[in-house]
């Protein structure tokens, strides 16, 4: 048990890089702010600093937030997919969850120039009812997900039932988009890159809401987790009801993922690479070590490519996708190079 | 307080697919006493694993009664089943950073709090166990690396420390090198005489489970399970009916399976019983030809303590001194 002091010491750690993160995504951008100003205008309400009031309250200080929530969000959920379904390559997309959050955006807004015009362009991004419908989306996969895997026993075929459901979901969208305009197909498309930046301070508030309490339900479940290492079989034999528990799990997981790609689209990477950096640092595999870590890691790594992403001192930012992509693939490369390694032993 | 016994009641398994069912075995009633050591022996496909995982409540039997010291063991719950029977199965744990220790210590699990903490007094069976089984300087390696024979005795450690009155274990000496198999049995023999402990094992080693079961379950797809002591199983030829193929037959003077006699072989004759002349005898009999004891005037090999080498002793003809089994049988095949 002396190691578990040595994490704690790497815990404080990650939590003092997450707040540097943090106020580092206040603090630069397109416009420079000096960080007097960043702190008078956060600990200050009454600043008469307006310029850096609209910049840090209206927009960094949400878009950091949301950035630092589904952060969290993501990469618990694929930390417990990965365990679930005892795949290192397991993430928030396997289930066809983002898939179901991109057919309810994908119905909202290229439906409607499909089936004739009942939007206009200006009520439709950023507004409440793309969030909804990615919302519901995402849940109607999750429901069927939740109906299959309480009927049948095994998780792998779950998996690949929820692969294929997200393949099917994908043609939908794939023909909504071929007959929709050009307007909507590139709100479609931008929506589909995701982005931090789309919501309010009030929703990314919520947002971090839901990531804190998903952190604590997934430390409910660190017994359960931990006991599927050995796999179904053994966990059932200990005592544990291994249908209720992946179950609850998909549940669960089904629902940050919802949370996190309502606001935000889909973002990659994420949710696939941080448990695999969480394990590999801290060499273990044991969820109560891990589920901290992960949540500790997802926050920074997606702070890190927010800021990324941001290009500070410039006029133009990159789509977030594009950085989770390029920062998490070498990440999966590493994995599966080494999950080569360790099976030809 | 009630006897600690497994019974099994007018079993029947197999498969049910939709309203088709395939048995595998009718009508099974069978106990499991603490303090035996019982191997489920049978052929490949005989129903073996299956029988196992019905009985360990992993499989929804076709009819019949399983019941735990008096409990009935489809009305347990799964933690009332995790504090009577531990159970190891076959299939490989490929977890990159799970280490020997903490997969033992998971046979804790029944008794640890919600968030999974063992109490010291758990953490202490587990490193007594391990210092039993001889195995505690592998505790912080990573399962993955462990050998076969390692990670068999991690898992039996494991299945241990989950303090159940009942061990079933799924092919345990599969995979595992001869002296390793060996290591095994004796640890099971000693936990089930020792800490009386009840334990079912399957596997298709007859040897090994001759040599160590206190009782044999046998099993065939066409036969009702025969029950009994290894050695009444032997003599009263049972046995044979369960696994005798053409050409393969058990013979109960050595105790194992070999090939059947063939006809028109060759015979040697040979002299003494020393270990050099058993394993010559096994040479002979490996290529074909039948050993007999030797009779007066007739050409016979036996082995010379004095110059640690064969003797090939012809009539009339001079002694030819050999110091190698290849080499006796380079000669006698010229013949």
């Amino acid at each position: 048990m002396v190691s578990l002091s040595r994490h704690k010491i790497w815990f404080v750690i990650f939590f003092l890089l997450t707040i540097v993160l943090f106020l580092a995504n206040l603090w630069f951008g397109s416009v420079l702010i000096g960080w007097e100003r960043v702190l008078d205008v956060l600990f200050h309400p009454d600043s008469k600093d307006t310029l850096a009031e609209v910049i840090v309250n209206q927009y960094r200080l949400p878009q950091t937030i949301t950035a630092l929530s589904t952060g969290i969000l993501l990469s618990l959920s694929g930390l417990i997919l990965q365990t679930l379904f005892r795949n290192p390559l397991a993430g928030p997309s396997v289930l066809g969850i983002s898939s179901g959050a991109s057919l309810g955006v994908a119905l909202v807004v290229l439906a409607g120039s499909a089936f004739g015009s009942w939007f206009s362009m200006t009520t439709l991004i950023g507004n409440l009812s793309v969030i909804l419908a990615a919302f519901a989306g995402s849940l109607v996969v999750l429901l069927i997900i939740i109906l299959v895997s309480s009927r049948i026993g095994n998780i792998l075929t779950v998996l690949i039932i929820g692969i294929m459901l997200g393949y099917a979901v994908s043609a939908v969208v794939g023909v909504l988009q071929f007959f929709s305009g050009a307007e909507e197909l590139h709100a479609y498309v931008v929506w589909g890159l995701g982005s931090f930046s789309k919501t309010t301070a009030v929703q990314s508030v919520m947002l971090l809401v839901v990531a804190l309490a998903g952190m604590i339900v997934t430390l409910l479940f660190v017994r359960p987790l931990n006991a599927l290492l050995m796999g179904e079989r053994y966990a059932r034999s200990l005592g544990f009801h291994t249908r209720r528990i992946h179950t609850l799990l998909i549940l669960i997981t089904g629902l940050l993922v919802s949370a996190g790609t309502a606001f935000t689209g889909p973002i990659a990477f994420l949710g696939l690479a941080v448990p695999h950096l969480a394990r590999g640092f801290f060499k273990t595999s044991q969820h109560g070590v891990l589920v901290p870590s992960t949540v500790l890691m997802g926050a920074s790594l997606a702070l890190l490519c927010n800021l990324l992403a941001r290009l500070p001192g410039t006029d133009v930012s990159l789509p977030i996708n594009a950085v989770t992509s390029l920062v998490g693939a070498p990440v999966i490369i590493w994995v599966i190079i080494k999950g080569r390694h360790f099976k030809t032993e | 307080m009630v006897e600690k016994e497994l019974r099994i009641e007018k079993l029947t398994n197999g498969f049910r697919n939709g309203s088709r069912e395939t048995v595998l075995q009718e009508n099974i009633s069978a106990f499991l006493h603490p303090g035996d050591l019982v191997c489920l022996l049978g052929p490949n496909g005989a129903g073996k694993s299956t029988l196992m995982r019905t009985l360990s409540g992993f499989h929804q039997p076709l009819s019949g009664k399983i019941s735990f010291s008096g409990k009935n063991l489809e009305s347990m719950s799964l933690k009332a089943r995790a504090r009577e029977v531990a159970v190891v199965f076959t299939g490989q744990i490929n977890d990159p950073f799970l280490t020997a220790f903490e997969v033992v210590s998971m046979g804790r699990f029944p008794y640890a709090s919600f968030y999974g903490r063992l109490k010291k007094s758990d953490l202490e069976e587990v490193e007594n166990t391990l210092n039993l089984l001889h195995v505690a300087h592998l505790k912080d390696k990573t399962f993955y690396q462990l050998s076969d024979g390692e990670k068999q005795k991690m898992l039996l450690a494991r299945a241990l420390v989950q303090d159940t009155p009942f061990l079933f274990l799924d092919e345990p000496v599969a995979f595992i090198d001869s002296p390793g198999k060996i290591e095994i049995m004796e640890w099971l023999s000693h936990f089930a005489h020792e800490q009386n402990k009840g334990i079912l094992i399957t596997t298709h080693d007859i040897e090994l489970a001759l040599d160590y079961a206190d009782r044999l379950w046998l099993m065939n797809r066409e036969k009702p399970l025969q029950k009994g002591i290894p050695e009444d199983l032997v003599l009263n030829g049972v046995i044979n009916q369960y696994f005798d193929r053409e050409r393969v037959v058990f013979d109960p003077r050595k105790g194992r399976f070999g090939s059947g006699n063939k006809p028109d072989r060759q015979v040697v004759y040979v002299k003494g019983d020393q270990v050099e002349m058993q394993w010559l005898c096994r040479a002979f009999t490996r290529m074909g030809k039948e050993v007999r004891k030797a009779t007066a005037g007739k050409s016979v090999i036996y082995y010379s303590f004095d110059t640690d080498h064969f003797v090939l002793s012809r009539k009339d003809k001079e002694d030819v001194i050999l110091s190698t089994i290849e080499e006796v049988m380079k000669r006698e095949m010229d013949y």
